[in-house]
């Protein structure tokens, strides 16, 4: 039985491992860079490992005890090798330096991560000069080329990465001039606003945008006003002389590959529905990490990635008998969209809310019936959380039920 | 930049103590009329020398416009633009085969959606069949089964089945390519900023020394009123006037089969919906008239795309989008085209007021300003002139068999550096080598599509400045996005280079 995992970042690992220990004859990982690890080898701050390996790693770190895990199984790794099709029957077409491939494997588990939205996907409107860069893409100029990529800096965007990329330029000399997040409340974790922008006063600017680049051959300066409804608020434009701007404006999960299997796209996750086990639809067919959802903390990444790795050589689940759950209200994403009914371990269901909430109750149900529910004293829209079911509420599914979950502040 | 044809003193200094090179034709304007031209006048037994202000070729509005090949329909007749709009046309069957540019005969729409709309299509199919070109009627259903996506609302169109989309800036590398090939010669980075006709040729002034040439073609866009000014010639002048576009994301590309236009306006075309060569979708422009050039998108404009496409072919555009960007028309004082040769100045030949269908019509003006060369210096024909060319093999278009073959000669093509247009390694350093070569980020881009795609050269432009930087011998520091101070790093911080 051969397991082609696809991404060697933190979910292929994970999932590759996982499959090699739970008995599969053999594994492939298949990456497309000349190294393992995915995005994390860029991520030098720390905070990653404390759920997985009980322990504060930086990214190079825990992509590093990763690739041992990987090493010390017996799993074959291809490095610059992309895959460039997926067909239906599990045949993937590979390009390395050596030539094309085509592996006929019995079970594909796609860890492809996500690629982050650049200007033109959020229309900014302006000039096209150098100097505007995603978050990622400067993390990694930065920390992995060793480059300087601007010394006067306005940054787009209030999640994580953006955070950790602003104070990043900061230390390396660079003068933040601010960052603008359209929504009123930002994007990122608190713990990282004030890490990574209060700390080094950095001011940070709700419910605004950049409405104008401006500059002809490089960024010369950015426009910035506040948004009400979708329109500038008259009156607050100010302009900012920066020779760099950085958009932080969210991840999409690379789905290309999937959509090539015809596997149809959710809208909210931008990629295709799965089960607990992060089967898709079609058997034998594994979507996990950023590629499935996004997911915030690598650990979770790693661990819901195990999960997938010692599935996928199990026997798969009939799609007859399963359940389907959708977000309802403030609840923008769940992962798993269907549950597979007859297993003896109960889901873990993870879920995103749209907006911050304070104290809050979050329920499963099924036609008005509460199936699980549980409390919580906030969520943040930065943050995955996540509920277990317990056996007997698990016992209530029946195939064909559609669940629901829904969010109520108390 | 003042001086007219009559000043010299600065000229003649430096003709004096520089060495001017030499050539017979000088072409001023690497966009795509000028290249044509280019290509054209290398059939000869000339010395022919393009120049070009900018860091590439492909000019300035030849690599911003709708990139669609006209029916021809849509000048007046009698007009030298509605002429050589169709002998562009009919050229570029031959051209696109020779010089194997990417060229799709889609076919195009006409919408109209009201009583006066109706009117101008009317009068379209009539400038049609009075010079020859194969357009029909169509109502409603007739319309709506051919394209089903457009808006119902919709009472008849005009079909032109003799129209298509092209790719404008390969055409451009191809005509430049072939031009050089058969030994012309070219220099970029290089301004026009004086010309001036002494007894033993013809001087200019540009950015990078001192030219003599016998004769000089203006091909400068947008700037062709101010090359006629430096020769004093002062009848004609030019304005922008801007369009602003949105490109959609592969997955929608197929949305429409034809070009979708809209009636058109006193200003222009309309928005319309289309394919591009390369499989996106493609929506605009805009046609706003300005004072002076500016190639900013604006909130307003791109709302104006969005709407205008909206109401042609309903679709969520928005969600699509993975770049925008404006092109300038360059609208004479006089609405036609000029290709003639210079009022003031003997050996002089303008090519100004290019506007659309300017694409389209270059081979025409191309063969047009042959002829009017022909007048100032003997036309022969070199017996070895080779008319075809072929740009570096794109991987992703090939069959597995020849991708193969060429990953084994060199491993660096199967690397893929590019996900999102599956660009590998070994097609970047072809397009650093090819002629004419590719020197920035965007010549890169635009050759062989490494950063066009959905993610915008978030994933591959890091590694793109590695392969220049080994490549072209290059520090970090002088790489830019297109030329001049559009640097994308400002240094090294390793301190080991
Ligand atoms: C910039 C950034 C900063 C982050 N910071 C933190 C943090 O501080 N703390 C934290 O806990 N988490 C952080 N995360 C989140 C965490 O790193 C991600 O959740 C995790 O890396 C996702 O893992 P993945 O394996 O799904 O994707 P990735 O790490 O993106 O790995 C995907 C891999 O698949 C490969 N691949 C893709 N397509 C193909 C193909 N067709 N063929 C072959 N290979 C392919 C890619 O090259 C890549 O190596 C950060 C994420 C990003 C993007
Ligand atoms: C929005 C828009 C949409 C259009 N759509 C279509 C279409 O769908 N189909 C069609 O057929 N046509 C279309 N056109 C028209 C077509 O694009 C133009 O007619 C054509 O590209 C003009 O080519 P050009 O070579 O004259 O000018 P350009 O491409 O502008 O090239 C002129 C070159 O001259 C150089 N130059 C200028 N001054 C100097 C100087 N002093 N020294 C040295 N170099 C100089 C510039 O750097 C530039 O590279 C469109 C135009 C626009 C703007």
């Amino acid at each position: 039985m051969l397991v082609a995992v696809v991404g060697g970042g933190p979910a292929g690992m994970a999932a590759a491992v996982a499959a090699k220990n739970a008995g599969a004859d053999n594994v492939l990982l298949i990456e497309r860079a000349e190294r393992l690890g995915g995005v994390l080898p860029q991520c030098i701050h720390s905070g990653f490992g404390l759920n997985y390996y009980g322990r504060d790693l930086t990214g190079p770190e825990f992509a590093e005890y990763l690739r041992q895990d990987v090493m010390q199984s017996g799993i074959e790794v291809w490095l610059n090798a992309m895959v460039i099709e997926a067909h239906h029957d599990k045949t993937l077409v590979v390009s390395k330096p050596d030539g094309i491939s085509f592996v006929r494997a019995d079970v594909i588990i796609f860890a492809v991560g996500a690629r982050e939205r650049p200007r033109g996907a959020i229309a900014i409107p302006g000039t096209r000069p150098a100097g505007i860069f995603t978050a990622g893409t400067a993390q990694y100029m930065i920390n992995v080329q060793g480059l300087n990529i601007g010394n006067d800096v306005f940054m787009l965007g209030s999640g994580d990465i953006g955070l950790i990329t602003a104070r990043r330029l900061t230390l390396e000399g660079a003068h933040v001039h601010g960052v603008a997040e359209l929504m009123p409340f930002p994007g990122g974790l608190a713990r990282n606003i004030q890490q990574c922008l209060k700390d080094y006063d950095i001011p940070l600017f709700l419910s605004h945008t950049v409405t104008e680049v401006l500059g002809k051959d490089r960024v010369e300066a950015v426009k910035v006003a506040q948004m009400e409804n979708g329109y500038v608020v008259p009156g607050t434009e100010k302009l900012f002389p920066v020779d760099t701007l950085i958009l932080s404006v969210g991840l999409l999960p690379e789905a290309e590959l999937i959509k090539q299997l015809g596997l149809t796209i959710l809208p909210y996750t931008g990629s295709a529905a799965v089960d607990q086990y992060f089967q898709t639809e079609l058997p034998g067919v594994f979507v996990v990490g950023n590629g499935a959802g996004i997911w915030d903390l690598v650990d979770n990444v790693a661990t819901s990635a195990s999960v997938a790795g010692e599935a996928s050589v199990k026997q798969f689940y009939e799609p007859s008998q399963e359940a389907t759950l959708e977000p309802c209200g403030d609840i923008r994403v769940v992962l798993p969209q269907r549950i597979a009914i007859g297993v003896n371990n109960p889901p873990r269901i993870w879920f995103r809310v749209k907006r911050p909430l304070g104290v809050c109750s979050v329920a499963l149900t099924c036609d008005g019936k509460t199936i699980a529910r549980k409390g919580y004293a906030s969520l943040r829209p930065a943050e995955m959380a996540e509920i277990s079911l317990k056996l007997e509420q698990y016992n209530v599914i029946e195939p064909g039920d559609n669940l629901q979950l829904t969010v109520t502040p108390l | 930049m003042a001086a007219s044809g009559g000043t010299r003193s600065e000229l003649d200094q430096i003709a004096k103590n520089d060495n001017p090179i030499n050539c017979d034709v000088l072409i001023i304007g690497a966009g795509i009329v000028g290249a044509a031209a280019f290509r054209e006048l290398c059939r000869y037994k000339l010395n022919v020398l393009l120049v070009d202000a900018n860091h590439d070729v492909g000019g300035d509005a030849s690599k911003a416009n709708s990139a669609i090949l006209h029916g021809g329909f849509d000048p007046n007749p009698g007009t030298l633009m509605s002429k050589l709009n169709h002998d562009g046309l009919a050229l570029w069957f031959a051209w696109s085969q020779e010089l194997s540019v990417d060229v799709e005969w889609t076919g195009s729409l006409v919408l109209a959606f009201n009583e006066s709309e109706i009117n101008e299509i009317t009068r379209l199919y009539e400038n049609g069949k009075s010079v020859k070109i194969p357009v029909k009627f169509l109502g409603r259903d007739e319309t709506l089964k051919r394209e089903p996506v457009v808006n119902p609302e919709v009472k008849a169109s005009l079909y032109a089945p003799v129209s298509g989309i092209i790719d404008p800036f390969q055409a451009v590398v191809a005509l430049v390519g072939n031009g050089l090939k058969n030994g012309g010669r070219i220099r970029l980075d290089t301004r026009v900023e004086e010309i001036s006709k002494r007894s033993d040729g013809i001087y200019v002034r540009t950015s990078s020394g001192l030219i003599r040439t016998k004769v000089v073609i203006n091909a400068a866009g947008l700037y062709a009123d101010q090359i006629m000014r430096m020769a004093g010639e002062n009848w004609f002048s030019i304005h922008p006037r801007r369009g602003q576009y949105m490109i959609l994301d592969k997955n929608v590309g197929n949305l429409v089969r034809h070009v979708i236009f809209r009636a058109p306006t006193s200003i222009g075309k309309g928005i319309l919906v289309s394919r591009t060569t390369h499989g996106n979708l493609l929506i605009g422009p805009t046609a706003e008239d300005l004072d002076k050039p500016d190639k900013r998108t604006t909130a307003e404009g791109l709302a104006t795309v969005l709407e205008s496409a909206k109401a042609l072919v309903p679709f969520p555009y928005e969600r699509f989008t993975i770049a925008q960007y404006a092109g300038l028309r360059a609208i004479g004082s006089i609405d036609d085209f000029v290709v003639a040769h210079s009022r003031t100045m003997e050996g002089l030949i303008n090519a100004a007021g290019i506007k659309s269908p300017g694409l389209t019509a270059a081979p025409g003006i191309a063969k047009e300003l042959c002829n009017l060369v022909s007048a100032l210096v003997p036309l022969e024909e070199k017996a070895n002139f080779d008319p075809y060319f072929e740009l570096p093999p794109i991987l992703r278009e090939l069959p597995y068999k020849y991708r193969e073959e060429l990953i084994k000669g060199n491993a660096a093509f199967g690397h893929m550096v590019c996900r999102c247009e599956l660009v590998s390694e070994g097609e970047i350093e072809n397009a650093l080598k090819m002629e004419p070569p590719a020197r920035d980020l965007d010549g890169i881009k635009r050759r062989v599509r490494a950063t066009a795609g959905r993610c915008q050269g978030g994933f591959c432009m890091p590694r793109i400045i590695d392969i220049m930087r080994k490549e072209l011998n290059l520090p970090y520091e002088n790489i830019t996005k297109f030329g001049n101070k559009s640097n994308v790093i400002y240094g090294d911080n390793r301190g080991n280079e």
